[in-house]
Protein backbone atom coordinates (compact mmCIF):
# COMPACT_ATOMS: atom_id res chain seq x y z
CA UNK A 1 0.00 0.00 0.00
CA UNK A 2 3.15 2.61 0.87
CA UNK A 3 6.08 3.21 -0.79
CA UNK A 4 8.80 4.96 1.24
CA UNK A 5 10.18 7.80 -1.16
CA UNK A 6 13.44 6.11 -2.53
CA UNK A 7 14.79 10.15 -1.53
CA UNK A 8 15.06 10.03 1.87
CA UNK A 9 17.02 7.35 3.77
CA UNK A 10 16.26 7.06 7.49
CA UNK A 11 19.05 7.79 9.81
CA UNK A 12 19.70 6.80 13.71
CA UNK A 13 22.24 9.37 15.31
CA UNK A 14 22.97 9.61 18.86
CA UNK A 15 18.98 8.64 19.54
CA UNK A 16 17.93 10.76 17.40
CA UNK A 17 16.02 9.59 14.31
CA UNK A 18 16.14 11.77 10.86
CA UNK A 19 14.49 11.42 7.43
CA UNK A 20 17.21 12.85 5.26
CA UNK A 21 17.11 13.59 1.65
CA UNK A 22 19.79 11.93 -0.34
CA UNK A 23 19.78 14.96 -3.46
CA UNK A 24 18.31 18.03 -1.54
CA UNK A 25 20.24 19.81 0.92
CA UNK A 26 21.14 23.37 1.95
CA UNK A 27 18.36 25.57 1.52
CA UNK A 28 14.89 24.43 1.94
CA UNK A 29 13.44 21.28 3.70
CA UNK A 30 15.83 18.35 3.40
CA UNK A 31 16.09 16.72 7.44
CA UNK A 32 13.48 15.51 8.98
CA UNK A 33 13.27 14.67 12.28
CA UNK A 34 11.13 12.00 13.35
CA UNK A 35 10.56 10.12 17.21
CA UNK A 36 11.11 6.72 17.66
CA UNK A 37 7.00 5.87 16.84
CA UNK A 38 7.51 7.89 13.27
CA UNK A 39 10.93 5.68 12.59
CA UNK A 40 9.07 2.73 13.48
CA UNK A 41 5.65 3.27 11.05
CA UNK A 42 8.61 4.39 7.86
CA UNK A 43 10.24 1.46 8.66
CA UNK A 44 7.04 -0.82 8.54
CA UNK A 45 5.67 1.37 5.28
CA UNK A 46 7.33 -1.18 3.14
CA UNK A 47 6.56 -4.16 4.68
CA UNK A 48 2.97 -4.07 4.92
CA UNK A 49 -0.31 -4.36 2.12
CA UNK A 50 -2.81 -1.64 4.32
CA UNK A 51 -3.38 0.64 6.76
CA UNK A 52 -4.61 -1.58 9.41
CA UNK A 53 -1.65 -3.95 9.08
CA UNK A 54 0.25 -1.98 10.02
CA UNK A 55 -1.85 -0.75 12.99
CA UNK A 56 -1.62 -4.15 13.80
CA UNK A 57 2.16 -4.39 13.09
CA UNK A 58 2.63 -1.45 15.18
CA UNK A 59 0.61 -3.10 18.53
CA UNK A 60 2.53 -6.01 18.03
CA UNK A 61 5.69 -3.35 18.80
CA UNK A 62 4.48 -1.50 20.98
CA UNK A 63 2.38 -4.48 22.98
CA UNK A 64 -0.41 -2.49 23.20
CA UNK A 65 -4.03 -2.00 21.37
CA UNK A 66 -4.12 1.20 20.28
CA UNK A 67 -7.67 3.17 21.10
CA UNK A 68 -9.58 5.79 18.56
CA UNK A 69 -7.31 8.15 19.34
CA UNK A 70 -4.31 6.97 19.06
CA UNK A 71 -5.34 5.37 15.97
CA UNK A 72 -6.59 8.72 14.40
CA UNK A 73 -3.14 10.28 15.22
CA UNK A 74 -1.66 7.63 12.95
CA UNK A 75 -3.57 8.01 9.99
CA UNK A 76 -2.92 11.72 10.39
CA UNK A 77 0.95 11.23 10.41
CA UNK A 78 1.07 8.81 7.64
CA UNK A 79 -1.07 11.71 5.84
CA UNK A 80 1.79 14.30 6.83
CA UNK A 81 4.40 12.55 5.57
CA UNK A 82 2.20 12.01 2.15
CA UNK A 83 1.73 15.43 1.87
CA UNK A 84 5.37 16.19 2.43
CA UNK A 85 6.16 13.67 -0.41
CA UNK A 86 7.79 10.92 1.87
CA UNK A 87 5.46 8.11 1.64
CA UNK A 88 3.68 7.27 -1.55
CA UNK A 89 0.21 4.84 -2.00
CA UNK A 90 0.88 2.19 -4.00
CA UNK A 91 -2.94 2.35 -5.33
CA UNK A 92 -3.10 6.21 -6.17
CA UNK B 1 29.89 26.50 6.38
CA UNK B 2 27.03 25.17 8.56
CA UNK B 3 23.88 27.30 8.40
CA UNK B 4 21.76 27.58 11.39
CA UNK B 5 19.35 24.54 10.97
CA UNK B 6 21.73 22.37 10.62
CA UNK B 7 24.06 23.53 13.16
CA UNK B 8 20.93 23.28 15.93
CA UNK B 9 20.33 19.91 14.87
CA UNK B 10 24.10 18.76 15.17
CA UNK B 11 24.03 20.74 18.91
CA UNK B 12 20.94 18.92 19.78
CA UNK B 13 22.52 15.20 18.86
CA UNK B 14 25.80 15.63 20.45
CA UNK B 15 24.23 16.36 23.67
CA UNK B 16 23.59 12.59 23.86
CA UNK B 17 27.09 11.57 23.36
CA UNK B 18 30.66 12.35 21.49
CA UNK B 19 30.46 11.14 17.66
CA UNK B 20 32.39 12.70 14.82
CA UNK B 21 29.50 14.60 13.58
CA UNK B 22 31.49 17.17 11.48
CA UNK B 23 34.72 16.54 9.45
CA UNK B 24 36.09 17.12 6.47
CA UNK B 25 37.90 14.96 3.39
CA UNK B 26 40.70 15.56 1.38
CA UNK B 27 40.36 14.05 -1.82
CA UNK B 28 43.50 14.69 -3.22
CA UNK B 29 46.57 16.63 -3.05
CA UNK B 30 46.72 18.04 -6.84
CA UNK B 31 45.61 21.12 -7.94
CA UNK B 32 45.17 23.13 -10.74
CA UNK B 33 46.11 26.46 -9.10
CA UNK B 34 49.39 27.03 -7.83
CA UNK B 35 48.64 29.78 -4.98
CA UNK B 36 51.33 31.30 -3.44
CA UNK B 37 49.76 30.68 -0.07
CA UNK B 38 48.77 27.44 0.02
CA UNK B 39 49.58 25.35 2.93
CA UNK B 40 49.65 21.99 0.64
CA UNK B 41 52.75 21.40 0.01
CA UNK B 42 52.07 19.03 -2.43
CA UNK B 43 54.58 16.48 -1.96
CA UNK B 44 53.05 13.60 -3.52
CA UNK B 45 50.40 13.99 -6.07
CA UNK B 46 47.75 11.16 -5.13
CA UNK B 47 44.02 10.72 -4.89
CA UNK B 48 41.67 9.08 -2.40
CA UNK B 49 40.42 6.01 -4.25
CA UNK B 50 36.54 5.68 -4.75
CA UNK B 51 37.04 2.24 -2.58
CA UNK B 52 38.84 4.04 0.00
CA UNK B 53 36.49 7.15 0.34
CA UNK B 54 33.32 4.96 0.38
CA UNK B 55 34.84 2.80 2.96
CA UNK B 56 35.10 6.04 4.83
CA UNK B 57 31.46 6.72 4.12
CA UNK B 58 29.81 3.86 5.60
CA UNK B 59 31.90 4.04 8.76
CA UNK B 60 30.61 7.43 8.76
CA UNK B 61 27.43 6.55 8.82
CA UNK B 62 26.93 4.44 11.42
CA UNK B 63 28.97 6.75 13.30
CA UNK B 64 26.50 9.38 12.86
CA UNK B 65 27.99 12.15 10.68
CA UNK B 66 25.96 14.91 9.72
CA UNK B 67 28.10 16.96 7.37
CA UNK B 68 31.47 16.49 5.49
CA UNK B 69 33.26 18.61 3.36
CA UNK B 70 35.37 18.05 0.55
CA UNK B 71 38.62 19.48 0.09
CA UNK B 72 41.96 19.01 -1.80
CA UNK B 73 43.99 19.87 -4.07
CA UNK B 74 40.54 20.90 -6.10
CA UNK B 75 38.49 18.59 -5.78
CA UNK B 76 36.55 18.72 -9.49
CA UNK B 77 40.37 17.33 -10.49
CA UNK B 78 39.63 13.93 -8.54
CA UNK B 79 38.52 11.69 -11.22
CA UNK B 80 36.26 9.43 -9.38
CA UNK B 81 34.72 12.96 -7.58
CA UNK B 82 30.94 12.34 -9.01
CA UNK B 83 30.89 8.79 -7.81
CA UNK B 84 32.19 9.26 -4.24
CA UNK B 85 29.68 12.83 -3.90
CA UNK B 86 27.18 10.32 -4.80
CA UNK B 87 27.79 7.87 -2.37
CA UNK B 88 28.17 9.89 0.38
CA UNK B 89 24.48 11.83 -0.83
CA UNK B 90 23.06 8.54 -1.00
CA UNK B 91 24.01 7.25 2.74
CA UNK B 92 22.51 10.60 4.49
CA UNK B 93 25.70 12.97 4.56
CA UNK B 94 25.35 16.42 3.86
CA UNK B 95 28.04 17.52 1.70
CA UNK B 96 29.71 20.82 1.45
CA UNK B 97 32.79 21.20 -1.30
CA UNK B 98 35.86 23.56 -1.71
CA UNK B 99 36.77 24.50 -4.60
CA UNK B 100 38.07 27.53 -6.48
CA UNK B 101 35.29 26.72 -9.04
CA UNK B 102 37.48 27.07 -12.48
CA UNK B 103 36.70 23.62 -13.40
CA UNK B 104 33.26 23.20 -13.49
CA UNK B 105 31.39 22.07 -16.24
CA UNK B 106 27.73 20.95 -17.94
CA UNK B 107 28.49 17.37 -16.14
CA UNK B 108 28.86 19.06 -12.92
CA UNK B 109 26.24 21.48 -13.17
CA UNK B 110 23.81 18.21 -14.04
CA UNK B 111 25.44 16.73 -10.80
CA UNK B 112 24.55 19.35 -8.45
CA UNK B 113 21.28 19.68 -10.33
CA UNK B 114 20.46 16.36 -9.36
CA UNK B 115 21.85 16.56 -6.23
CA UNK B 116 22.67 19.73 -4.13
CA UNK B 117 25.47 20.05 -2.15
CA UNK B 118 24.92 21.74 1.39
CA UNK B 119 27.36 24.71 -0.24
CA UNK B 120 30.03 25.10 -3.02
CA UNK B 121 32.09 26.89 -0.66
CA UNK B 122 34.13 28.72 -3.40
CA UNK B 123 37.66 30.72 -3.06
CA UNK B 124 38.18 33.85 -4.88
CA UNK B 125 41.56 35.61 -4.88
CA UNK B 126 40.99 38.87 -6.61
CA UNK B 127 38.52 40.77 -9.25
CA UNK B 128 40.61 40.71 -12.64
CA UNK B 129 42.93 38.38 -14.26
CA UNK B 130 46.19 40.16 -13.31
CA UNK B 131 45.54 39.34 -9.65
CA UNK B 132 44.38 35.89 -10.08
CA UNK B 133 47.74 35.43 -11.91
CA UNK B 134 49.62 36.59 -9.58
CA UNK B 135 48.19 34.65 -6.63
CA UNK B 136 47.13 31.42 -8.59
CA UNK B 137 49.63 31.60 -11.35
CA UNK B 138 46.76 30.57 -13.80
CA UNK B 139 46.10 33.21 -17.08
CA UNK B 140 42.57 34.84 -17.44
CA UNK B 141 41.52 32.86 -13.91
CA UNK B 142 39.15 35.55 -12.93
CA UNK B 143 37.22 35.26 -16.34
CA UNK B 144 37.01 31.63 -15.59
CA UNK B 145 35.95 31.41 -12.41
CA UNK B 146 33.56 35.03 -12.98
CA UNK B 147 31.59 32.56 -15.77
CA UNK B 148 31.54 29.29 -13.68
CA UNK B 149 29.53 31.62 -10.79
CA UNK B 150 27.03 32.68 -13.11
CA UNK B 151 26.36 29.30 -14.22
CA UNK B 152 25.54 28.44 -11.11
CA UNK B 153 23.42 31.76 -10.28
CA UNK B 154 21.88 30.68 -13.77
CA UNK B 155 20.98 27.14 -12.84
CA UNK B 156 20.14 28.46 -8.95
CA UNK B 157 22.78 26.08 -7.77
CA UNK B 158 23.69 27.47 -3.63
CA UNK B 159 26.74 28.75 -3.16
CA UNK B 160 29.26 31.05 -1.26
CA UNK B 161 32.51 32.58 -1.49
CA UNK B 162 35.53 33.63 0.28
CA UNK B 163 38.74 34.81 0.48
CA UNK B 164 42.18 35.16 1.77
CA UNK B 165 43.74 38.79 2.05
CA UNK B 166 47.10 38.76 0.99
CA UNK B 167 49.68 41.11 -0.35
CA UNK B 168 48.62 40.65 -3.83
CA UNK B 169 45.15 41.30 -3.54
CA UNK B 170 44.47 43.54 -0.79
CA UNK B 171 43.92 46.11 -3.05
CA UNK B 172 40.82 44.49 -4.52
CA UNK B 173 39.29 43.54 -1.20
CA UNK B 174 36.76 46.10 -1.83
CA UNK B 175 35.73 45.30 -5.24
CA UNK B 176 35.72 41.60 -4.00
CA UNK B 177 33.02 42.87 -1.57
CA UNK B 178 30.90 44.43 -3.71
CA UNK B 179 31.43 41.70 -6.49
CA UNK B 180 30.07 38.89 -3.61
CA UNK B 181 27.44 41.53 -3.05
CA UNK B 182 26.21 41.46 -6.71
CA UNK B 183 25.17 37.64 -6.10
CA UNK B 184 23.54 38.69 -2.31
CA UNK B 185 26.88 36.82 -1.06
CA UNK B 186 28.42 37.94 2.10
CA UNK B 187 32.37 37.59 1.78
CA UNK B 188 33.89 35.44 4.06
CA UNK B 189 37.34 37.24 4.24
CA UNK B 190 40.35 35.12 6.12
CA UNK B 191 44.00 36.50 6.59
CA UNK B 192 45.12 34.10 8.57
CA UNK B 193 48.37 32.57 6.38
CA UNK B 194 49.87 28.94 7.50
CA UNK B 195 52.97 27.43 6.73
CA UNK B 196 53.38 25.01 4.69
CA UNK B 197 52.29 21.44 6.25
CA UNK B 198 55.68 20.42 6.50
CA UNK B 199 56.98 23.65 8.40
CA UNK B 200 58.26 25.09 5.24
CA UNK B 201 57.28 29.23 6.02
CA UNK B 202 57.44 30.33 2.24
CA UNK B 203 53.51 31.52 2.56
CA UNK B 204 53.97 33.50 5.34
CA UNK B 205 56.06 36.23 3.00
CA UNK B 206 52.77 36.92 1.14
CA UNK B 207 50.84 37.58 4.71
CA UNK B 208 49.76 41.58 4.55
CA UNK B 209 51.23 43.56 7.36
CA UNK B 210 49.66 43.68 10.71
CA UNK B 211 48.20 47.48 10.29
CA UNK B 212 46.33 45.61 7.61
CA UNK B 213 45.35 43.11 9.14
CA UNK B 214 43.52 45.22 11.90
CA UNK B 215 42.05 47.33 8.85
CA UNK B 216 40.35 44.47 7.25
CA UNK B 217 39.00 43.51 10.60
CA UNK B 218 37.66 46.65 11.27
CA UNK B 219 35.65 45.77 7.92
CA UNK B 220 34.50 42.56 8.71
CA UNK B 221 33.55 43.35 12.08
CA UNK B 222 35.37 40.12 13.27
CA UNK B 223 36.32 41.40 16.78
CA UNK B 224 32.62 43.03 17.67
CA UNK B 225 31.79 42.84 21.47
CA UNK B 226 28.58 41.21 20.35
CA UNK B 227 30.33 38.47 18.21
CA UNK B 228 32.87 38.13 21.25
CA UNK B 229 30.56 37.82 23.70
CA UNK B 230 28.29 35.49 22.63
CA UNK B 231 27.63 32.15 21.03
CA UNK B 232 28.31 28.21 23.13
CA UNK B 233 31.55 27.82 21.40
CA UNK B 234 33.38 31.07 22.56
CA UNK B 235 32.01 29.65 25.94
CA UNK B 236 33.31 26.66 25.60
CA UNK B 237 36.86 27.98 24.52
CA UNK B 238 36.88 29.64 27.96
CA UNK B 239 36.24 27.03 30.14
CA UNK B 240 38.80 24.75 28.70
CA UNK B 241 41.07 27.15 28.52
CA UNK B 242 40.26 27.93 32.29
CA UNK B 243 40.33 24.10 32.97
CA UNK B 244 44.31 23.13 31.25
CA UNK B 245 43.41 21.74 28.02
CA UNK B 246 46.37 22.33 25.59
CA UNK B 247 43.26 22.72 22.81
CA UNK B 248 40.74 25.51 23.90
CA UNK B 249 38.87 24.69 20.56
CA UNK B 250 36.54 21.79 19.62
CA UNK B 251 39.03 20.33 17.64
CA UNK B 252 38.60 16.34 17.80
CA UNK B 253 35.76 16.77 20.49
CA UNK B 254 33.36 16.44 17.67
CA UNK B 255 34.85 17.43 14.09
CA UNK B 256 37.42 15.38 12.23
CA UNK B 257 39.57 15.80 9.05
CA UNK B 258 41.04 12.83 6.96
CA UNK B 259 43.65 13.31 4.19
CA UNK B 260 44.05 11.75 1.16
CA UNK B 261 46.42 8.84 2.13
CA UNK B 262 43.43 8.08 4.96
CA UNK B 263 45.05 9.58 8.01
CA UNK B 264 42.67 10.62 10.60
CA UNK B 265 43.19 14.46 12.51
CA UNK B 266 41.12 15.93 15.07
CA UNK B 267 41.63 18.91 11.87
CA UNK B 268 42.81 20.40 8.85
CA UNK B 269 45.65 21.97 10.90
CA UNK B 270 46.07 19.62 13.69
CA UNK B 271 48.66 17.12 12.11
CA UNK B 272 51.07 16.20 15.19
CA UNK B 273 48.16 13.14 16.22
CA UNK B 274 47.33 11.52 12.78
CA UNK B 275 45.94 8.06 12.97
CA UNK B 276 46.02 5.71 9.98
CA UNK B 277 42.73 4.42 8.25
CA UNK B 278 44.08 1.86 6.34
CA UNK B 279 45.23 -0.12 10.12
CA UNK B 280 42.19 0.60 12.08
CA UNK B 281 38.83 2.08 12.06
CA UNK B 282 37.42 5.52 11.95
CA UNK B 283 35.74 4.53 15.48
CA UNK B 284 38.95 3.43 17.01
CA UNK B 285 41.11 6.74 15.71
CA UNK B 286 38.42 8.95 16.92
CA UNK B 287 38.56 7.24 20.60
CA UNK B 288 42.26 7.64 20.67
CA UNK B 289 41.84 11.46 19.71
CA UNK B 290 39.79 12.07 22.96
CA UNK B 291 42.95 11.01 25.49
CA UNK B 292 45.49 11.90 22.76
CA UNK B 293 43.92 15.38 21.79
CA UNK B 294 40.96 16.14 23.37
CA UNK B 295 41.68 15.71 26.86
CA UNK B 296 45.23 16.14 26.69
CA UNK B 297 46.05 18.97 29.36
CA UNK B 298 49.57 20.70 29.08
CA UNK B 299 52.29 18.90 30.79
CA UNK B 300 54.50 22.79 31.73
CA UNK B 301 52.72 25.86 32.51
CA UNK B 302 51.06 27.16 29.37
CA UNK B 303 51.48 30.78 29.24
CA UNK B 304 49.05 31.49 26.72
CA UNK B 305 46.27 30.33 29.06
CA UNK B 306 46.85 33.46 31.11
CA UNK B 307 47.39 36.09 28.77
CA UNK B 308 45.47 39.06 29.09
CA UNK B 309 44.82 38.85 24.97
CA UNK B 310 43.84 35.44 24.69
CA UNK B 311 40.52 36.61 23.58
CA UNK B 312 41.92 38.04 20.41
CA UNK B 313 44.52 35.54 20.07
CA UNK B 314 43.87 32.68 16.88
CA UNK B 315 45.51 30.37 19.51
CA UNK B 316 46.31 27.05 17.60
CA UNK B 317 49.12 24.66 19.55
CA UNK B 318 49.52 22.77 16.55
CA UNK B 319 50.06 25.83 14.28
CA UNK B 320 52.32 26.51 16.86
CA UNK B 321 54.46 23.55 16.18
CA UNK B 322 54.16 23.97 13.04
CA UNK B 323 55.46 27.21 12.97
CA UNK B 324 58.46 27.50 16.42
CA UNK B 325 58.73 23.46 16.80
CA UNK B 326 57.02 24.20 20.12
CA UNK B 327 53.19 23.57 21.03
CA UNK B 328 53.32 26.12 23.62
CA UNK B 329 55.78 28.76 22.22
CA UNK B 330 53.59 30.78 19.76
CA UNK B 331 55.50 33.20 16.76
CA UNK B 332 56.16 36.33 18.11
CA UNK B 333 53.50 37.75 15.00
CA UNK B 334 50.87 35.86 16.66
CA UNK B 335 51.33 37.28 19.93
CA UNK B 336 52.10 40.79 18.75
CA UNK B 337 48.35 40.40 16.32
CA UNK B 338 46.44 39.63 19.48
CA UNK B 339 48.21 42.54 21.37
CA UNK B 340 47.43 45.21 18.59
CA UNK B 341 43.49 43.82 18.23
CA UNK B 342 43.14 44.33 22.41
CA UNK B 343 44.49 47.88 21.91
CA UNK B 344 42.08 48.60 18.72
CA UNK B 345 38.94 46.83 19.75
CA UNK B 346 38.66 46.02 23.49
Amino acid sequence: MFNTSMSYTLREINNFYFLISKNKCGNGKWVYELNETGATIWRLCNQVKNMEELLQRLELVYNKKFNTYESKMIYLYISTMEKEGLLQRENK
Amino acid sequence: MITKELQEITQNIIKNGRIPINGGIELLSNCNFKCVHCYNAMEKQECMSFEFASNIANQLEKLGTMHVFFTGGEVLLHPQFEKIYKYFRNKGIAVSILTNISLLNDRYINLFEEYTPYDIDISLYGITNKTYESVTGIKRGFELVERNILKLVEHKINFSLKTVILKENIYELEEMIKFANKFNKKLKIYTDIRPLNNGNPRTKEHQISLDDIIEVEKTTGKWKKTSLKNGERRKEREKRREQGYLYFCELGKYNFFITYEGILHGCVKERIHGYNLKEISIADGFNRMLNDVVLKKTEQFNKCSICRYIKYCEYCPAQFELETGDILTPPADVCELAKTRYLVFE
